[in-house]
């Protein structure tokens, strides 16, 4: 046996070693790891779906279009925010119901952010209207990384009432959007005064 | 001796050892894309459809209401082009707020060719409620599933004939499965007083009579609007639309046909004898009859019940579907 042989067994057995490594790393990425993982994935996509579903839930039922249309000029008024997130008494709306219900009574923080369409700028007016009731008197809360963002579009439309009130929240219903706007400036504008269409609005919620 | 073993040998098993190796790199690379694509490379895609799904749903809502409103802004002749117009600007405001949130682009338009169409006939002057040929038994509309609005104006009640003969105007409505309504306006032959009467028949026999001495809106001279789809009556006599008198085509399956029958079996010529005569106006989403007088406005409506194109597009999936909206027009038909 001659040297050069030997050489060459050795090449040949690095060449193995590396193919069945290489299969060996590739063939590991198949691995399901989630067991060996915490939670926090499937809790947030778990969460995901309840913040979705929320809102769904509220679109629905025409709680979401009422919150959107209780606008008013001076936010302070009402504790800094359209509903502070108060645990669901009495006053509350029905949408606050539904988040306490689902984010407040699971230890959730959240914030609700309404997005107005606004022709003269081109984008949306956001306004900041609700935090969770743990946060309610210490101001905005910035949210965490794990936070998850749920959204779901609203479309209001002229002939629809504007919701006032304080007992309950917003439970009184004013003029109607198209003729609010038109006597008032500062009111959420009519972006389409030749349609039914008078706004679109976003609302998003922010939870962690 | 023993034989030694041969370098050879050696060689052969090495060579077999790295087919081995070969063959179980490519079942790992198989197994591998398999169960990459079913657990990692999906879920993208997924959620992406999820989102779509979401979206789409959300249009759908808002769709509805924008053609219920459209539909009460406008009338039947403008709708298609109003709503044509609406759609567009909602559509731009929806890409623009989709696209402040994510890369997703959206767009809504009508479509006209998958719409459902319809007629409008109107009858705007006075006349008989007979077809082009003259004759008192015809079929108006065929083939409908919604008919609205559906006003019939009666300027000259029918009035009994000589001889006792009825002398009556039936509205009728037939449905597929053989099962009919029926709205009977004549004269009542409770002689020597002659009484205006309404009476709402179906196959299973009579459901209400309204009667001139019962009902103090038939003791006036007409003109009687009379809304067939909304059960409603409006006559010099009261303050307002009097309703709901009956269910329009109460246990009649769509789609059904509307006919006329003028029953007059009299000359004209004895005194009070006559026929009865007024004007109409239906909106349907069946089919115009081809024997409708030439003094009698019918339009072809393209759009009756709109549809829309929504195409969803993000970076995972693109999503089109196509939405038919059922419209009930209630009011407006204003040429």
């Amino acid at each position: 046996m001659t040297g050069k042989r030997g050489q060459a067994y050795t090449l040949e057995g690095v060449f193995s070693a590396v193919v069945v490594l290489t299969a060996l790393l590739y063939g590991l990425q198949a691995v399901d790891i989630g067991p060996w993982t915490s939670e926090a994935a499937s809790e947030t996509s778990s969460l995901e779906t309840r913040a979705q579903d929320a809102l769904d839930i509220a679109a629905s039922e025409g709680s979401l279009s009422n919150v959107t249309r209780c606008y008013g000029v001076n936010p302070e008024s009402t504790g800094g925010y359209l509903f502070s997130g108060q645990i669901a008494g009495p006053d509350a709306t029905m949408f606050e119901r539904l988040l306490n219900t689902t984010f407040d009574e699971q230890n959730r923080n959240y914030n609700v952010y309404l997005y107005y369409w606004d022709n003269e700028t081109g984008h949306k007016e956001r306004e900041l209207v609700s935090m969770n009731r743990t946060a309610a008197d210490s101001g905005v809360v910035a949210p965490t990384d794990s936070a998850i963002v749920a959204s779901r579009t609203v479309v209001l439309y002229d002939d629809m009432p504007t919701r006032f009130g304080s007992d309950p929240k917003c439970g009184q219903q004013g003029a109607t959007l198209e003729q609010y706007a038109s006597k008032y400036g500062w009111y959420i504008e009519d972006i389409d005064p030749g349609s039914p269409v008078f706004n679109v609005v976003e609302v998003r919620v922010v939870v962690w | 001796m023993v034989a030694r073993p041969s370098d050879e040998r050696g060689q052969l098993l090495l060579i077999g050892a790295i087919a081995v190796a070969l063959v179980v790199v490519g079942g790992v690379v198989l197994l591998n894309g398999m169960k990459y694509t079913d657990t990692v490379g999906t879920s993208g895609t997924d959620d992406a459809i999820s989102d779509s799904e979401r979206t789409v749903k959300m249009i759908e809502s808002d769709l509805e209401g924008l053609v219920e409103r459209v539909g009460s802004e406008t009338s039947l002749r403008t709708f298609e082009d109003q709503l044509r117009g609406d759609v567009s600007r909602l559509s731009d405001i929806y890409t623009r707020m989709a696209t402040d949130r994510r890369s997703a682009y959206v767009n809504i338009s009508l479509n006209a060719t998958a719409s459902g169409s319809g007629w409008f006939v109107n009858q705007s002057a006075k006349g008989q409620f007979e077809d082009d040929d003259g004759s008192q038994r015809w079929t108006v509309v065929s083939d409908a599933t919604v008919t609205e609005p559906f006003v019939v104006t009666v300027d000259d009640w029918p009035q009994r004939a000589g001889g006792g003969q009825v002398s009556a105007l039936y509205i009728n409505v037939t449905g597929e499965d053989g099962h009919w309504w029926s709205l009977k306006l004549n004269d009542s032959d409770t002689s020597p007083t002659v009484t205006k009467q309404i009476t709402v028949y179906t196959d299973q026999g009579t459901q209400e009579t309204y009667r001139e001495g019962d009902v103090s809106w038939l003791s006036d001279d007409g003109p009687y609007v009379i809304n067939i789809s909304d059960g409603k009556i409006d006559t010099n006599a009261t303050a307002g639309p009097v309703g709901e008198l009956w269910t329009f085509a109460e246990n009649v399956t769509a789609p059904y046909n509307i006919s006329f029958r003028d029953q007059f079996p009299g000359s004209g010529g004895g005194s009070g004898e006559k026929s009865a005569a007024g004007r109409y106006q239906i909106a349907t989403d069946g089919t115009a009859s081809g024997a409708i007088p030439d003094g009698v406005n019918t339009t072809e409506l393209p759009v009756f019940h709109p549809a829309f194109d929504i195409y969803y597009h993000q970076p995972e999936v693109q999503y089109t579907r196509t939405l038919l909206i059922t419209y009930h027009p209630e009011g407006d038909t204003d040429d």
